[in-house]
């Protein structure tokens, strides 16, 4: 009884059921119902983005809007929704709930909880479609996040603020790339939203205990429309994971927004065009398909002290039929994301994993979002792995090699070894710095390829119980000085020493 | 754009529009026939449908009061549409 005696108050105290009042609300009647899209007649003033009410209880979001039609599509079950029904405009744009409420749990675009856990009242809305923030209320992306694997942050450093493109065929690491990052964020205060679109349940299921695991989730909201969710839904996830990380970036906070993967996403919005009777384009994507993602993307940026302070990095994925690039959404968006990595199938299979191309993988912040310890090693990294590139067809002639250009293939082969890392897995800053010293120095160049993992899981099992103060030190002050480097020497070469033995 | 309609779209557009014009038409839903007295008493409260052609029509389902339907605008006074308001009320709180 008291149960309900709760509810009985909570219902009072509501100001909807005491104060009622009538407004006139626009209807119209349903006049075709096709796969997940409904055209009505009637609601002469309805706005573009309103949402709308069937009688069968779903919502729908107005997306064309003729002089006799309007085109509206359910953001629920249409299976329920005839010819004739009548449906209802409610006056208010497309908004998504956010807040401290959301974090740790799962939600679909619409912002309702979907992981089977209580259901939490959130009063503050924001909406799914956003102008982005002018130029005079950003900032030059110059603070450094982490990720956690040594190739992306020597190599391909990203910056809070930045849009960086994960790319490559299926299979080759493109979410487990994402998901190291977000797992990296655990003591650096970022928040982390993952959007899945068009993703298999049982991946989602499985990133979310990946997640949980790691104990990620805390600082993470997993927005989610999978391949069985309707199609209304997988082209407004994007925004809504979009809308939810903005509420964070206006509170000053920095925000990370990962959206595997925005292919899928393209498929969604082409399906929607194509039941509009939009005119088709090339591959039949609609001729906005590059608005599409722009002004998704454009919402990602750092702001200035005026205006908070916070940021939104955005990695969007986008997936590759036999690593063709240059296929019509791959060079959309690279063009316009601040750089891209590119993830290769050959390097995957060959066992360098993460399977980064660094040849033609960049960052167009580059160094401006590396720590001072980072930047004084990876500049000799990319010169030597440059060089190793140039000369990686000789490799094949090994014994008839001076002994210059052999030194360079050997140092190339054992510092991309070095690159090697393992999933899930992500290093602190000491770590990687660590380690591409002493790849640089020139101390893995005796040790034989097949050992340099052995080598390394030594390394760094000495370092965190010898060098312990050392690793802090590099982690708080972020640059290396000369008695850092000192301190460095004499572990890796007590490494080495009993490595050998 | 418009030259490429169909001749059947153009039709449909132009009837569209004549019906439109020629009369502001108004429904007015009720559970049972309302008298000429409540009628003109809803008229009267309403001074927007004053010169609107007034038609009264008949569905139980809505168990009392009324609903009035013009232009594109409806407005629901019925008690059926106050308890499904309802019921989606105690589903948030609940």
């Amino acid at each position: 009884m008291k149960l309900l005696d709760q509810y009985l108050q909570a219902i009072d105290k509501d100001e909807r059921f005491s104060k009622f009042r009538v407004k006139a609300e626009q209807y119209g009647t349903v006049k075709e119902v096709k796969d997940g899209v409904t055209l009505l007649s009637g609601l002469q003033q309805v706005a573009f983005g309103e949402l709308v009410e069937f009688t069968s209880g779903s919502y729908g979001y107005v997306i064309d809007l003729s002089e006799d039609r309007v085109g509206v599509i359910v953001l629920g079950d249409y299976l329920k929704i005839s010819a004739g029904d009548e449906v209802k405009a409610l006056g208010y744009t497309l908004a998504v709930p956010v807040g401290e409420a959301l974090l740790g749990r799962v939600v679909n675009p619409l912002g309702e909880f979907v992981d089977g856990k209580e259901s939490i009242k959130v009063d503050k809305f924001y909406p799914v479609e956003k102008i982005a923030p002018s130029v005079v209320k950003r900032k030059p992306v110059n603070v450094p996040l982490h990720t956690g694997i040594k190739a992306v942050d020597a190599l391909i450093p990203i910056g809070r603020g930045q849009r960086e493109l994960i790319v490559g065929d299926r299979g080759t690491g493109k979410t487990t790339i994402a998901l190291d990052t977000i797992i990296s964020q655990k003591k650096e205060g970022v928040i982390c939203i993952y959007c899945a679109v068009g993703q298999k349940n049982s991946k989602i299921a499985q990133v979310i205990e990946l997640l949980r695991k790691n104990e990620a989730l805390d600082y993470t909201i997993v927005v989610n429309a999978s391949a069985t969710d309707p199609v209304s839904q997988q082209y407004l996830a994007p925004y809504s994971a979009c809308a939810i990380g903005e509420y964070f970036m206006d509170k000053g906070k920095d925000v990370l927004v990962v959206y595997d993967d925005l292919t899928k996403h393209a498929w969604a919005y082409r399906q929607i065009s194509l039941i509009l009777r939009r005119p088709a384009g090339r591959e039949a994507y609609p001729g906005d398909i590059f608005y599409l993602h722009s002004r998704l993307l454009e919402r990602a940026c750092r702001l200035n002290e005026d205006a908070g302070g916070g940021s939104l990095t955005a990695l969007p994925i986008v997936e590759t039929l036999e690593g063709d690039i240059s296929s019509y959404i791959p060079t959309n968006i690279i063009s316009i994301t601040d750089g891209q990595m590119f993830l290769e199938t050959d390097l995957f299979n060959a066992g360098i994993r993460p399977a980064l191309n660094v040849g033609i993988s960049v960052s167009r912040v580059g160094g401006n979002a590396q720590t001072k310890a980072m930047k004084q090693v990876a500049g000799r990294l990319k010169l030597d792995l440059a060089q190793y590139r140039e000369m990686a067809a000789f490799s094949q002639f090994e014994s008839e090699l001076d002994q210059e250009t052999k030194k360079f293939l050997n140092r190339g082969a054992k510092l991309t070894h070095v690159l090697i890392q393992a999933k899930n897995l992500p290093y602190s800053l000491a770590e990687e710095v660590m380690l591409i010293w002493a790849g640089g120095k020139g101390y893995l160049d005796d040790i034989p390829i097949r050992d340099i993992n052995q080598y390394e899981t030594r390394l760094m099992s000495n370092f965190k119980s010898k060098g312990k103060q050392l690793l802090e030190k590099i982690n708080k002050m972020r640059s290396l000085s000369e008695e850092d480097e000192k301190a460095l020497e004499k572990i890796v070469t007590a490494t080495l020493t009993y490595f050998k033995n | 754009m418009d030259k490429q309609d169909s001749i059947e779209e153009q039709l449909y557009q132009y009837l569209g529009r004549r019906i439109n014009r020629e009369e502001k038409n108004a429904t007015l839903i009720s559970a049972y026939k309302l008298s000429e007295e409540e009628i003109n008493k809803i008229k009267k409260s309403f001074p927007e449908i004053k010169n609107y052609k007034l038609s009264n029509i008949i569905q139980t389902e809505i168990i009392s009061g009324f609903m009035l339907k013009f232009g594109s605008y409806i407005m629901d006074f019925s008690l059926a549409g106050r308890l499904k308001n309802l019921h989606k009320l105690f589903y948030e709180i609940a």
